[in-house]
């Protein structure tokens, strides 16, 4: 039988603990902070104010919204895991604002629906076919 | 200014306390109890003690004034206090927060309660030989069905209470002697009711009830008592409902029910007379009066709608209060209430009385225990009056009787109060309803939205909850200020402590070191002069604990007869953190048990059958498991044995009648039939019979026999109405009332026949010539059921009598028994006998039922002439300085030997009237004309005097002439004015004109969009749309006068609070109906307010926030919102 050399051993022993310490052992993801992006799409020109609601995981925090675009107004509620958000003014497709949160990774967790939308005349729209309201990470 | 918010300042000031060195300083839970004396012309006595702990009771006298500040003594029964008491009277008192007393809690719980009552039959040892009654007696007079307590107050509270699952226990014998423990008038209430629950704890876990009634073999003292009280058993110190009674027990089921409503709190109420048992309208007035047919037993009528609003057996949204302006409402019956949308109470402030004073009306007298009242329609009570009673009857007739038909209001019939502008009028009865109009003044007032909040916070937790609502003074103008205070000590802060018109009222509560209880902080908010409001405001602090799992039943027994089956009832109790959302389920292996409802989330109930086909006689025990997967709570186990018995037969043997009929008014019938029970257990077996369905006829026996029985019981046609009356009796085992059979059973009741009794049935005289006057009368009884209420008309078939006219009243028709004058006819009758007759019949029938003969002898003589006219009165109207001419017309009509020939003069007073024939011969026409030129407005009367000097006749006309002033519609020429989106109404009135009502019309003009002129009552009503100032001329017409007057109507627009639109926008404090509804026209109209209508009223506000209103928003809605992108 052929002996193994004694300094072989060894190093493959301090191989071995390096291997088990840092590549293989478990660790807790981290938080990512950070603002979600609420982006609206509109079939229309003159939608003139929204409402809608985004529903947040358990026990989020969340900072006020921050519009994204300029000449809109924006208000804001929460109760409970709810947040409820209106925005009046000439509203675009595209980002329309953004909301500090503590981890973005929670971002699929979210649902965000829109309420109302009124046009330049004040009607509400009957029917929100062509519209998209989402939630996204940046 | 100043002075008025300094008022309202030093008013809402809490009393201070700052015991002196002699007085003794008691902290605990204030109970009430009320002493009421079984000789009801004895006034009743409130005694007031204090349980501190340890279970110490200090009895302590305390004043009206001194719980003042709290919401007066009713309120502070059941909470916790502090006093300085010196000789036994109270000298301070101050409330202590929190509230602890689960009792208080309990009963001003919403929705339905369940109140376990233990009642204890307890002799004195040195009256061992007296037993008024037995355990079983006892048990049906506080049991579930009638006329026990527990049927009784189930009726009342319309299922919100229950005492199911009460027991009595007795007769035990208490240690002490009566001697020891009543020295003198007054018995040591606290005393005896240790002893008798002591003798009785080895068999009762006092831990497991909230009520105890204490009866005792010998009268305690003068007096039945009911109250709360504290005993210290089964488990530390707890406040409990409790009822002191004598023997009365055992008849006087209505002061079972009276001292059960004191222990609940109810306080008594009474006629306005200065007396306490006198309103059989109120159980909690008079208790026994209503005999219990077929027993020496009496009960009451319902509680009145006052206390039923207190403890919570009417809910909110049956509650109507009036505010200013006109309201047409259906009020449903009190008792037993029909399932709908109609109030059982409303309420019209009274502010001129006092400030939390009103009015209260309920419908009465229909169903149930109100049946046996005098009569249905409306009774009218005035609360918060002062002096010992919380609510008293307005008797309208004021005959110092305030429980007779005086005291009711009926279709047709108004209630009115000058000094607040009230009217109430009856318009009629919809079934078991009464629609009724509520005229009410603009009382100023103060109201809040949504005036009642809850918190619940665990404790420990540090944070300041901050809450608003929105504050809308009405009656006193938009600039009235009002102050807001609050009315406790405790964690609450009031932010705005002021304001003018419609504000926002802003408060905040710290939670920081509060410890677990209830703290009750209430705000009030006042206006100088005005009916003030108050934020009723609970902050709940509740254990951080672990969730708890409990059952009412951990072991269950019961009895079935083989075949049978039962279901079972257990309510599951799931407490502490997480109740809310803790699953809990139920699992057993026996097979004679199924699961009908075996999980739930939180509190609920475990239902489940137990089926007993296929099983032997015998024992069953079964074991059920209670657990909530998912935490640590531990599984509890359940106990239920059931004793399945052999079959029973029943069968009804010798049965009377199965259907009788008996004339309407006819005396009470009794009947039998004989029950036989077969079976092993058919001779131990104690059964029942009671009626369901039908009117209340048929009135069976208690108690239920044992084994093979009768049943007696008696049809009592009383007052029903002629017609079929069927009914069932049901038959039912008493340890399982799943064994049941029905009888059918019928009262046919037919119409009795009336007739009538004349005091004579011949009456006559004589007279000389045509000098002498002739009349007589004679007395009619009617006879037969409703014979005071018939009514009867009399005929006269020839015309020789004369029926005397009688005011409103047609001539020949009355009702019941009654007087009938008449008077002969006398003129041209020739000398000789002359006879007629009066025949008398039902109103509305043909057959006559008496017939009266008259006879008159006119003797020879000289017949003289004399003056008559076709009408001794005239009246009429015209306009005042009017020139037009009225003429009129009457007959002279000369009578007697040569009467033809005879010449008359007529003279006038000439006020008005000018003759047109001054003169005449015999019977012939005078006429005259009036003019009402030159005569100021008003009645005028002129007389004119017709005389023959010839024979010495005259005779004479009273004429009347009602001169009114020129038609004009009165009132202001600028309307009030009109709110955008609020109901609005104005009525219009007029001023002189002729008697006739004016016909009202709009002759020019238009008015707001959404306001109408409603002509038949003058009124303009509706709900403006739009804002701005309109100019209306309107005509109103009455007989040949006419009116025009322009007039001014003005609609604003409310001022809405930015925050608030905002808050309400994003789900928040919702604004007021007026409110949203302004909202909504100010944008798409659509019906709701939405983000449209926000959008709106944004740009039409050119709505820019500054910074100062920016803040005030985010204060409302929540954090700051930064507009811009950074």
């Amino acid at each position: 039988m052929k002996r193994i050399p004694l300094r072989t051993l060894w190093l493959a022993l301090v191989a071995a603990l390096f291997s088990g310490s840092c590549a293989d052992g478990p660790t807790a993801p981290r938080p990512e902070p950070g603002s979600l992006i609420v982006s609206f799409t509109t079939p229309n020109v003159d939608d003139r104010a929204a409402m809608f609601t985004v529903v947040l995981p358990p026990g989020t925090t969340t900072g006020s919204p921050v519009l994204s675009a300029s000449g809109l107004e924006v208000f804001h509620r929460r109760v409970a895991d709810t947040l409820r958000v209106a925005v009046f003014g000439a509203i675009p497709s595209g980002e329309l604002l953004r909301i500090a949160v503590p981890d973005l990774r929670q971002v699929p967790r979210m649902t965000v629906s829109l309420l109302e939308v009124a046009a330049e005349n004040d009607a509400l729209r009957e029917s929100f076919s062509g519209y998209t309201i989402r939630v996204s990470r940046p | 200014m100043l002075t008025r918010v300094l008022t309202f300042a030093l008013a809402f000031c809490l009393p201070a306390f700052a015991p002196k060195a002699q007085e003794v300083e008691v902290v605990g839970t204030l109970h009430t109890v009320w002493r009421d004396p079984l000789r009801r012309g004895d006034a009743p006595v409130r005694m007031f003690s204090v349980t501190d702990d340890s279970g110490r009771v200090t009895p302590v006298v305390v004043t009206e004034s001194q719980a003042a500040a709290y919401g007066g003594l009713d309120a502070l029964n059941l909470r916790r206090v502090r006093l300085a008491v010196e000789r036994g009277r109270a000298t301070a008192l101050q409330e202590v927060q929190p509230r602890t007393a689960r009792l208080q809690a309990f009963l001003s719980a919403d929705g339905p309660r369940l109140m376990r009552y233990v009642t204890l039959l307890c002799k004195f040892p040195d009256f061992a030989d007296v037993t008024p009654g037995t355990l079983a007696d006892a048990e049906l007079n506080f049991g579930q069905v009638y006329p026990g307590a527990g049927h009784y107050w189930n009726e009342v509270s319309d299922g919100q209470l229950s005492l199911q699952g009460s027991i009595v226990r007795g007769w035990y014998m208490m240690t002490e002697p009566r001697s020891a423990n009543v020295p003198g008038s007054y018995a040591n209430l606290d005393a005896v009711a240790r002893d008798c629950a002591a003798a009785a704890d080895a068999d009762v876990d006092f831990s497991q009830f909230q009520g105890v009634n204490f009866v005792f073999n010998y009268p305690v003292d003068c007096c039945s008592y009911g109250g709360s009280g504290s005993l210290s058993l089964d488990g530390g110190v707890r406040s409990y409902a409790m009822t002191w009674l004598s023997p009365v027990a055992f008849q006087g089921l209505g002061t079972i029910a009276h001292e059960i409503g004191h222990s609940l709190g109810l306080n008594h109420s009474s006629g306005s007379y200065g007396l306490v048992y006198d309103s059989r309208w109120d159980v909690m007035s008079s208790p026994d009066w209503a005999p219990v047919p077929g027993t020496a037993k009496f009960v009451g009528a319902h509680v009145n709608a006052y206390g039923k609003r207190q403890l919570n057996f009417i809910p909110a949204e049956r509650d109507f209060l009036a505010t200013p302006g006109t309201h047409e409402i259906l009020l449903e019956r009190s008792a037993l209430p029909g399932s709908n949308n109609n109030y059982l109470i409303a309420r019209i402030p009274a502010p001129r009385f006092g400030p939390m004073q009103y009015y209260t009306l309920e419908a009465r007298g229909i169903g149930g225990y109100d049946a046996p009242l005098v009569g249905a329609g409306i009774v009218v009570h005035r609360v918060g009056g002062g002096g010992a009673t919380s609510s008293n009857v307005v008797d309208l007739d004021g005959d110092f009787d305030p429980s007779d038909e005086g005291a009711l209001l009926t279709p047709g019939e108004e209630f009115r109060d000058p000094l607040h502008g009230i009217t109430v009028r009856v318009i009629e009865r919809v079934g078991d309803a009464f629609r009724l109009r509520l005229d009410v003044a603009a009382n100023p007032m103060v109201t809040l939205a949504s005036p009642q909040r809850l918190y619940r916070v665990t404790a420990g937790s540090d944070s300041v909850l901050v809450d608003s609502a929105l504050v809308t003074p009405i009656g006193m103008g938009e600039e009235a200020g009002w102050t807001a205070g609050k009315l406790m000590s405790g964690p609450l802060s009031v932010a705005t402590t002021s304001g003018t018109g419609s504000g926002m009222l802003r408060w905040s509560l710290r939670t920081t070191g509060l410890a677990e209880g209830v703290y009750d902080q209430d705000i009030r908010v006042a206006a100088s002069g005005s009916i003030w409001a108050d934020m009723r405001i609970r902050l709940v602090v509740e254990s951080a604990t672990e969730p708890m799992l409990a059952v009412l039943a951990p072991s269950r027994r019961d009895s079935v007869i083989a075949g049978g089956a039962r279901e079972v009832f257990n309510p599951v109790t799931v407490s502490g953190d997480g109740s809310d959302t803790t699953t809990w389920i139920a699992t057993t292996s026996a097979p004679w048990i199924t699961m009908v409802e075996d999980t739930g989330t939180g509190s609920g109930m475990l239902r489940y059958r137990r089926e007993t086909s296929g099983l032997a006689p015998g024992m069953y025990v079964a074991q059920l498991t209670l657990s909530a997967p998912g935490t640590t709570l531990a599984p509890l186990t359940l106990i239920d044995s059931l004793e399945v018995l052999e079959s029973l037969a029943w069968r009804v043997v010798e049965r009377g009648l199965t259907r009788e009929t008996v004339i309407q008014g006819a005396l009470p019938k009794l009947d039998s039939m004989r029950v036989e029970l077969d079976g092993r257990h058919g001779n131990s077996s104690q059964w029942y019979a009671i009626q369901r369905g039908g009117q209340y006829y048929f009135v069976p026996e208690f108690p239920g026999p044992v084994g093979s029985g009768w049943v007696r019981f008696r049809r009592t046609p009383g007052d029903l109405e002629p017609g079929i009356y069927p009914a069932r009796i049901r038959v039912h085992l008493g340890f399982d009332s799943s064994q049941e059979f029905f009888v059918e059973d019928t009262l046919v009741v037919t119409a009795a026949p009336i007739g009538i009794t004349l005091s004579s049935n011949v009456t006559r005289d004589s007279v000389r010539g045509v000098t002498s006057f002739s009349d007589d009368s004679v007395f009619v009884q009617p006879t037969g059921p409703g014979s005071s209420s018939r009514a009867w008309r009399a005929m006269n078939a020839r015309g020789l009598l004369a029926f005397p006219l009688a005011a409103g009243v047609t001539p020949n028709q009355r009702m019941g028994p009654a007087w009938l004058r008449f008077i002969r006819n006398l003129a041209d009758r020739t000398p000789g006998w002359h006879v007629d007759t009066i025949q008398f019949l039902e109103v509305s029938g043909s057959q006559v039922l008496a017939t009266l003969i008259d006879s008159l002898y006119v003797a020879p003589g000289p017949m003289l002439t004399t003056l008559a006219t076709s009408a001794a009165r005239r009246r009429s109207e015209l306009r005042a300085g009017s020139t037009r001419a009225l003429e009129d017309t009457v007959l002279v009509i000369a009578s007697g030997d040569e009467s033809e020939q005879v010449q008359w003069t007529a003279a006038t007073s000439s006020r008005f009237t000018s003759l047109i024939t001054p003169s005449g011969n015999g019977t012939a026409a005078l006429r005259w004309s009036r003019s009402a030129a030159g005569l100021a407005p008003g009645w005028h009367v002129d007389t004119i005097r017709v005389s023959a000097a010839s024979v010495g006749a005259s005779t004479m006309i009273v004429d009347s002439l009602w001169a009114y002033a020129a038609l004009a519609v009165s009132g202001a020429t600028q309307r009030p004015a009109a709110m955008m989106g609020a109901p609005f109404a104005d009525t219009l009135r007029s001023s002189g004109g002729p008697s006739a009502p004016p016909v009202w019309s709009i002759a020019d003009g238009a008015l707001p969009a959404g306001l109408t002129f409603n002509a038949a009552l003058a009124r303009v009503q509706g709900i403006a749309e739009t804002s701005g100032s309109f100019s209306v001329t309107v005509r109103a017409v009455a007989g040949a006068d006419t009116a025009l007057r322009a007039l001014e109507f003005v609609v604003v627009e409310p001022t809405l609070i930015a925050g608030a639109v905002v808050e309400q926008l994003l789900g928040g404090t919702p604004l007021s109906e007026d409110q949203r509804r302004y909202l909504d026209l100010q944008g798409n109209r659509n019906g709701r307010p939405d983000i449209g209508d926000v959008r709106a009223w944004r740009r039409r506000q050119a709505l820019t926030l500054t910074a100062a209103q920016r803040a005030e928003l985010d204060s409302v809605i929540g954090s700051p919102t930064p507009e811009k992108k950074p």
